[in-house]
């Protein structure tokens, strides 16, 4: 079987799988948390003339704190080790490695099938919170480009994040605790320092596309200095290409050890 | 006839643990029973012959085609591993059938070969259920489904029979052997003899990651005979069962445990002890509980046989 027709086959059994796990289940209620937080600022904001609180604002921080630097990176990181380390820990992987298609077509089949999965959580909740923060202005239509602006950014940071953590769980065993310290250690961190030095975080990059940073630095906490949108969007592009060929790569040549059983 | 499967001087360790030591083998068309105790070797020699693992030294080549990397070649192979592994939330149908998706078959064509591989094993009724309520026998045999379902020239079966009740091992035996009869090559791991026995002439014997002995069954029952064998027997009597039993001259040891209600004795006439049981059972009326044969794992005989 050919690459393209071995990725198809594996997509669309391991995405119906996905779609009915508990995994997928929990994040999707996850997702909905910060949905509920917006849904009750703005029936607070529409019901109280006085109310200081403002469903737009809550929404931008929403976007930034919870969506950017959480939900998208723990999602990628969940979805995208399940790739190999499920398969290895449950011991399923020989019934992919015994059938006759490429390797890589396992890890990019599962890749797409976690990317449009984890996509469909992310992009729900973002939706939602849209709906609920233009619910009572509608028809205003920047409001509709900035928000389809975010879907693409939101996607693109789950590809580039995925592709990463899919490359290092090919590799490393145990990536679930390393990726959580990436995701809140260097990424949060590294990304406050001035100059260059944050030009090493994926956020960095993710940040510099968002359309709020683009038009207004201030909205965010920390010292920004966007990349501009051409350079963001190469560099994630070229991160998750090079991350994917390389998961392809190691997956192929190295061997997964199912059993101490001799 | 031309061999299939050729290994030479095959090796392979797991860190400091060996799997397989300079295993050098031709094997046929037809069934090839690999018997060995847990740990002998017999799965990593699957292993490696199925293209799952490298050799670290040798070759290993199926239809003149070297296995490992060569995904191709897969298409000719069927392999059922011996975990009890599997994905909870698929149906048995769907597993069956994506794995015939992944030997390229089309949609149609695939669930009419999942269909049959199914109705084969028996379990047409439990198709749309979740794998994860099948039970352990009910999964080995969805697993040996996904094995067929593309119909291999090569079966490859670590220990397919585990946990499959009597009237399924019947059937699951008689579709090896209708495997058998259309000329195909299969191989099959198991540390029971009666269970590859029941399949096969040919045997190979491994024991520490070598092989130990090969032919035929015969040869091998006679060097397993000849392993003296501890049955132990539980009953009230059992003071009166040992002194019955004393005289015999294939009884060469009886020990006694005075808490248990228990003797263990040791014979080198397996069949005739067995014969004397029975009838001291039913003649002297003698009341037995539990018979148990403690080295009836191959671990025992095959220490002995290596010892010799």
């Amino acid at each position: 079987m050919g690459l393209l027709a071995a990725i198809k086959e594996i997509f669309s059994f391991f995405f119906r799988q996905g779609i009915r796990s508990k995994k997928a289940r929990i994040f999707f209620l996850l997702s909905m948390v910060p949905v509920l937080i917006l849904l009750l600022v703005k029936i607070i904001e529409l019901t109280n003339a006085d109310s200081q609180l403002s469903a737009e604002e809550i929404f931008s921080k929403i976007l930034l704190v919870i969506y950017v630097q959480v939900l998208i990176p723990v999602l990628a990181l969940f979805f995208s080790t399940m790739i190999v380390n499920e398969e290895v820990d449950n011991k399923t992987l020989v019934y992919l490695t015994s059938a006759p298609i490429p390797k890589p077509a396992i890890i990019l089949g599962k890749f797409a099938a976690y990317i449009l999965l984890s996509a469909i959580i992310v992009n729900a909740g973002l939706f939602l919170c849209f709906i609920i923060v233009s619910i009572d202005q509608p028809g205003n239509l920047a409001n509709v480009k900035t928000f389809l602006s975010f879907l693409g950014v939101g996607t693109l940071a789950l590809i580039s994040y995925s592709a990463f953590f899919t490359m290092a769980s090919t590799w490393i065993k145990k990536v679930i605790a390393l990726g959580l310290l990436f995701i809140f250690g260097w990424e949060s961190v590294v990304q406050y320092f001035p100059g260059v030095t944050q030009k090493f975080t994926f956020m960095h990059y993710i940040k510099s596309l968002l359309p709020y940073t683009q038009e207004n630095v201030q909205f965010l906490t920390f010292r920004l200095e966007p990349s501009g949108t051409l350079e963001a969007l190469s560099i994630l592009i070229l991160i998750s290409v090079i991350s994917l060929a390389a998961a392809g790569i190691i997956f192929t040549r190295k061997e997964y050890i199912l059993s101490d059983s001799a | 006839m031309k061999s299939v499967v050729k290994a030479e001087k095959l090796s392979r360790w797991y860190g400091n643990i060996l799997g397989i030591s300079d295993i050098s083998l031709e094997i046929c068309p037809g069934i090839t029973g690999l018997l060995g105790p847990n740990g002998a070797g017999k799965s990593t020699f699957l292993k490696v012959i199925s293209g799952q693992l490298k050799a670290n030294i040798g070759t290993v080549t199926i239809f003149d085609e070297p296995v490992f990397s060569n995904y191709m070649l897969f298409k000719r192979i069927g392999l059922c591993p011996e975990y009890d592994t599997y994905y909870p939330d698929v149906t048995g149908f769907s597993q069956v059938e994506f794995f015939a998706r992944l030997h390229g078959f089309s949609k149609k064509e695939a669930g009419k070969r999942a269909d049959l591989a199914i109705s084969r094993v028996g379990l047409e009724e439990s198709k749309n259920k979740p794998i994860g309520e099948y039970s352990l026998g009910m999964r080995q045999r969805i697993k040996f489904a996904a094995s067929i379902v593309h119909d291999p020239d090569v079966l490859l079966l670590d220990e397919p029979l585990r946990a499959i009740d009597p009237l399924w091992r019947v059937k699951i035996i008689q579709i090896i052997k209708d495997f058998e009869k259309q000329g195909k090559t299969i191989i099959v791991a198991s540390h029971i003899l009666p269970e590859i026995e029941a399949l096969t002439n040919a045997i190979i014997l491994i024991h520490q990651g070598k092989v130990f002995a090969q032919g035929d069954i015969h040869y091998i029952r006679d060097l397993i005979d000849a392993h003296p064998h501890i049955i132990s027997v539980k009953c009230t009597e059992y003071r009166r069962l040992a002194g019955l039993m004393i005289d015999q001259e294939f009884i060469l040891d009886i020990k006694f445990d005075r808490e248990n209600h228990k003797i263990t004795l040791q014979t080198d006439k397996r069949d005739q002890f067995f014969d004397l049981l029975n009838r001291l059972i039913v003649e002297k009326s003698i009341e037995v509980q539990e018979i148990t044969t403690p080295d009836d794992n191959l671990q025992g005989v095959f220490d002995y046989l290596v010892g010799r």
